[in-house]
């Protein structure tokens, strides 16, 4: 109604009505503050469901939207991802949700509108908006009726000065309804697309780090809830009750672990030595396990997995440290979240926003307190400094000093979460394990080729050879002529015979990376293929024949399917050694779109490599380039002084 | 015609110099590493050498390095080079000095005894005979940008050929095509590869094989 004539900002009816639409929207910048209380502490409660609060919470949200385009003339689309369809029941009746089934709708149902409401981006900036709003449109939108307000007061003590107030305020009105709006819309509105700029980038690593060391007081807490759970089980009902907790306790010190990756860069690995299968049962269908010099005999395969699963959990060193790192959170947070989180809450929760309230509450009653009080009276050197600016400034530095906190966190959760040497010599036995059943696989198969080959080619040839100058002998008396074209004929074959032998050969261990090494034979390699290769080779030495021969058939193959597959003109092949570390990149021009797929050539190659401990990655974008590393750890034996050919120069 | 033949496979070796005494070509002496070759070259000044690429004591390349160091000491020294496996970078490294008389075979090519024995001829009257399979990867390792992607498979045949020194009569022949049309096709191929064709079949030979050799990147570096 009254957005076109604001727009314009020229009519006596939109002057006279600014001030009181700005008094609504301070009043609804007030309702914010409670309505996150509500909506935090309902969705955390769950029931009637986390989505519900969310949702209802979004009705004040809306409105300010609304309000923004009407009187404010700013158009804010809802930035809400659209909610998740109802669910579906599978044809055997079950509904899915992940890997979990459920007979009735409810709970995948639940579970959908939980994830659509946590994980749209926009929750968390309208509960953000909601915190915010009174201190920032509040305070924009309660300018005019306050100057408006405050000016009729004063008329009657000194007038001029009381219609200057007036007027001001009345002049104001509309333009502070255009500017509540925008900032309406900095925060309700979709998030911009462009990455945001380097300064706001800061800002909000610092803001996100001051939300997690608040976020990690009270997973301490929790935390030591853990560690006294553990310690009652242990005590009470070690073998059935303790590893159930310890089972829960992983999963919340695995989640931190993973959080504490995301918030600070700082990968802690999982430690945890993999469970032991149950030894088969004896023919009774009892287990015997072994406890180091006795052992026990158990009756019923339950009692066995529970005794097996507490033996594993109590003999993993990780269990231990697990529980100490659990008792030692409250006592590492009090000492290095405490001042960053007091500055943060106190800055933001009591020196802002319950000052807000209190004030509010001090136009209405007369009450005059403010937590402003408390803090000059406890800090006479701030005395001038009005309570919101000490607390952003708290704030500000708790934010400052959370990065770094957080990180010396993760460092010291990292010494006691990360694997020991048991687990990591388990995992590098399960790895050494499976690499060397691979390599072991690979070889028989590749013995089966050559055996195979020789079968079917050089043998069987050499046998018709054999044959036909068994016939030729016998006929080169009465049919000299038949019995030279038989001899013809066998020649022919011997040679056909070379040609496969040949080939053969080229498959086992190519001839030319045995009298040249790796740098020569990928030069020979380039030269054979379609294609235009460039070779930079940086190997002041020879690696080991083994890695060189799986680095000549790995490139031989991705030169292969640069050509083929990916239809490239132009293919860079680099061979570089350095700190122990053996790099080759191959480079094309080609289509990309390339993909690691099982059975595929590259999966070969990484299986090939993995008995190197090398690695492959893989860059194929679809529209190309594709860009293939392999990185094998190995020394280089008998240093040459000169390194061969820093470039060759491609000349076509 | 006099010859020293490096080979270490004694049955090979034997072989080698029956064969070519029955075609009235003299071995004047027979050794098995690249060391006793170039003493035998100094010594005996023979006419042309049969070298295999493995040999004694490392069964590397020590043939072709022979053989190049040969060629080094006495220019266009004729060469004939024999290998269970042709490399291109062998060949092209063999080619890299630009002279003549210098023959890349497979030893299965001992088989055609007539076919080697006159290859033998033309390696050592500055000739040039190099294996098929050498010129088919030349050929192969070019890309489809290469002027050599533009010739039709006949030129391709005629050009096969004629890299392995035959002569004009001799492509004919094999083709069954008039001289003609293997002149004409010549031509032909010279023109796609933008390359002056002198006339004399044994320079046209290297010209082709310096334009395959150098239009990709120089194995040996710089």
């Amino acid at each position: 109604m009254g957005r076109g004539r604001v727009r314009r900002g020229g009519t006596f009816a939109g002057y006279a009505s600014a001030p009181l639409r700005c008094l609504a929207l301070a009043g609804l910048a007030l309702l914010g503050p409670p309505l996150l209380v509500v909506t935090f502490v309902g969705a955390h409660a769950g029931l009637p469901s986390p989505a519900f609060f969310v949702e209802q919470g979004r009705r004040l949200p809306a409105l300010a939207r609304r309000l923004a385009a009407r009187w404010g003339g700013v158009e804010i689309a809802a930035p809400y991802r659209p909610a998740p369809p109802p669910p579906v029941r599978d044809a055997d009746g079950w509904y899915r949700d992940g890997d979990t089934l459920f007979r009735s709708a409810f709970v995948p149902a639940y579970l959908a509108r939980l994830r659509w409401v946590a994980r749209d981006p926009a929750t968390a900036r309208d509960l953000a908006w909601m915190a915010l709003n009174p201190l920032v449109g509040g305070v924009l939108a309660g300018l005019a009726p306050a100057l408006a307000g405050g000016g009729l007061a004063a008329l009657w003590c000194h007038r001029p000065a009381g219609a200057a107030a007036v007027l001001l305020g009345v002049a104001l009105g509309p333009w502070l309804l255009r500017l509540h709006a925008r900032w309406t819309r900095v925060l309700l509105a979709p998030p911009p697309h462009q990455a945001p700029g380097r300064v706001a980038r800061a800002v909000g690593a610092r803001a996100a780090a001051g939300a997690r060391v608040c976020a990690s007081v009270v997973l301490a807490m929790v935390a030591t809830v853990f560690a006294v759970a553990q310690t009652v089980t242990i005590g009470l009902m070690p073998v059935r009750l303790w590893p159930e907790t310890v089972l829960g306790s992983r999963r919340f010190v695995s989640w931190r672990r993973a959080r504490i990756g995301e918030w600070t860069g700082v990968r802690i690995a999982e430690p945890y030595l993999p469970e032991p299968p149950l030894p088969d049962p004896d023919p009774d269908g009892s287990y015997r396990l072994g406890w180091g010099p006795v052992g026990t005999v158990y009756r019923t395969r339950g009692a066995a997995v529970r005794a097996r699963r507490f033996g594993w959990m109590i003999r993993d060193q990780a269990s231990w440290r697990d529980l100490a790192w659990l008792f030692l959170e409250v006592p590492v947070a009090a000492v290095l979240f405490a001042v960053p989180a007091a500055l943060i809450v106190g800055g933001l929760g009591w020196l802002c926003w319950l000052w807000v309230w209190t004030s509010a509450l001090g136009l209405l009653t007369g009450v005059t307190w403010s937590p402003g009080d408390v803090l000059h009276a406890a800090v006479p050197a701030l005395s001038g400094v009005p309570a919101p600016v000490a607390g952003l400034a708290a704030a500000a530095l708790g934010m400052a000093l959370a990065p770094a906190a957080l990180r010396r966190h993760a460092l010291l959760s990292r010494s006691l979460l990360g694997p020991g040497r048991a687990a990591l010599l388990a995992s590098r036995v399960d790895t050494l394990t499976s690499s060397r059943a691979q390599i072991r696989d690979a070889q028989a198969a590749e013995l089966r080729r050559i055996e195979r080959d020789l079968h079917d080619g050089a043998q069987a040839r050499w046998v018709a050879v054999g044959m036909t100058l068994g016939a030729a002998e016998g006929l080169i008396d009465q049919d000299p002529e038949a019995a030279k074209a038989m001899i013809a004929g066998a020649k022919d074959m011997s040679v056909a015979a070379l040609g496969e032998l040949r080939e053969l050969v080229r498959g086992i261990h190519p001839p030319v990376l045995a009298d040249r090494g790796l740098a020569d034979a990928v030069r020979t390699l380039a030269m054979d293929a379609p294609l235009e290769a460039e070779v930079r080779v940086r190997l002041p030495g020879r690696v080991a024949a083994p890695i060189e021969a799986a680095v000549y058939f790995a490139v031989s193959e991705l030169l292969t399917n640069a050509a083929k597959h990916a239809a490239a003109s132009r293919v860079l092949v680099e061979l570089r050694h350095a700190d122990g570390l053996l790099t080759v990149t191959v480079a094309d021009d080609g289509r990309g779109g390339a993909a690691a797929g099982h059975g595929g050539g590259l999966h070969g190659i990484r299986r090939r490599l993995d008995g190197f401990d090398g690695v492959l990655t893989l860059s194929s974008p679809p529209g190309g380039p594709t860009v293939v590393t392999l990185e094998i750890p190995c020394a280089l034996s008998s240093p040459r002084t000169s390194t061969s050919s820093g470039k060759d120069s491609p000349t076509s | 015609m006099r010859v020293v033949l490096a080979e270490d496979v004694y049955l090979l070796r034997e072989g080698l110099t029956h064969l070519l005494r029955a075609h009235g070509i003299e071995i004047v002496a027979a050794v098995d590493t690249g060391a006793e070759l170039l003493d035998a070259l100094a010594r005996h000044r023979p006419d042309a050498a049969i070298v295999d690429v493995r040999l004694p004591p490392g069964y590397t390349d020590e043939g072709v390095r022979a053989a190049i160091e040969a060629r080094t000491r006495r220019p266009g020294f004729p060469v004939l080079v024999l290998s269970q496996y042709v490399e291109q970078i062998y060949a092209r490294e063999l080619l890299a000095d630009g002279a003549g008389g210098l023959g890349y075979l497979l030893k299965d090519r001992v088989f055609d005894t007539s076919h080697f024995v006159d290859a033998l001829r033309r390696v050592a009257s500055g000739g040039t005979a190099m294996d098929p399979e050498v010129i088919s990867k030349l050929l192969g390792g070019t890309s489809p940008l290469h002027p050599a992607a533009s010739l039709s498979p006949r030129e391709r045949e005629v050009l096969q050929l004629m890299a392995q020194g035959r002569s004009n009569a001799a492509i004919a022949g094999q083709l069954y095509i008039s001289e003609g049309t293997v002149s004409k096709h010549i031509a032909a191929i010279f023109a796609k590869l933008g390359l002056e064709d002198s006339g004399d079949s044994n320079r046209r030979v290297l010209a082709v094989l310096a334009f395959l050799n150098h239009a990709r990147p120089d194995p040996a570096g710089p």
